[in-house]
């Protein structure tokens, strides 16, 4: 997810009902765990994943994953020692 | 308000995207030419030698079909996803046939079907560089058996 989040950061969810394209997400992915993505699309009742960090790619992205599995919105990263940085929720 | 703390990956798996049919490719080639070094060999033949061919070519022939379906089954399930599935609906159709004709390559000693498992495995290299917005071309391979294979015509270095 670099540039928006390397690893060790630590980031703050908060549960939303309500999910919105551009939206970094964390996600209970039932075959490799937590993930940490932004939502590229919403349809219906899925949502399709892809990573900030263009030069690679996951398996968990481009493919529907119901939006039942997500743990809520990413709204602030703490880069340590003194980063921290607020995402707000994307506007409508 | 209840916290909880818990790991989270960004999962990114795929190194570069680099992918390129022509694993599978050549293994379906290799496929081809084993078969066809299998009805060389004397079918009334049963030296120790000619049993220790037999068995080496039969050995590598199944190693190779796995080697196609192994390669097809990585670009099919970790690189075509929905827009590339939108842009090809058949691609589930073709890699089930690649799948059922490398199987039937591993069960017999078939010609028609080894080249038939080239041509298959053509069709997907062709529609995998159309995704990728590459023009093909098809070329006679420059080794035995000298089937037809597509390849992407490519930018000079």
């Amino acid at each position: 997810m670099l540039p928006t989040i390397k690893a060790g950061d630590v980031v703050f969810v908060k549960h939303e009902d309500q999910l919105r394209t551009g939206d970094i997400v964390v996600l209970n992915h039932p075959a490799v765990g937590m993930v940490v993505k932004r939502v590229k699309t919403i349809l219906e009742e899925y949502l399709y994943l892809i990573g900030d960090n263009k030069r690679l790619d996951s398996s968990t992205c481009h493919v529907p994953l119901p939006m039942s599995l997500a743990e809520g919105r990413v709204f602030a990263v703490y880069r340590f020692p003194f980063c921290i940085r607020l995402l707000p929720a994307i506007a409508d | 308000m209840i916290f909880k703390m818990s790991t989270a990956q960004a999962h990114c798996d795929i190194p570069c995207k680099i992918y390129d049919p022509m694993i599978a490719q050549v293994a379906a080639l290799s496929v081809a030419r084993l078969v066809d070094l299998l009805l060389e060999i004397e079918s009334g033949e049963a030296s120790i030698e000619s049993q220790n061919e037999f068995t080496r070519l039969v050995q590598e022939k199944e190693v190779q079909a796995r080697n196609v379906k192994s390669e097809v089954n990585i670009i099919w399930g970790d690189y075509f996803k929905s827009p590339q599935i939108e842009q090809h609906p058949g691609v589930h159709d073709l890699v089930h046939s690649i799948m059922m004709c490398g199987s039937k390559c591993k069960q017999g000693v078939d010609k028609a079907e080894a080249t038939r498992l080239v041509e298959l495995v053509n069709d997907f290299a062709d529609m995998f560089w159309q995704t990728k917005g590459v023009a093909t071309k098809r070329v006679i391979a420059p080794y035995p058996p000298a089937l037809a294979i597509v390849q992407p015509i490519l930018a000079d270095a």
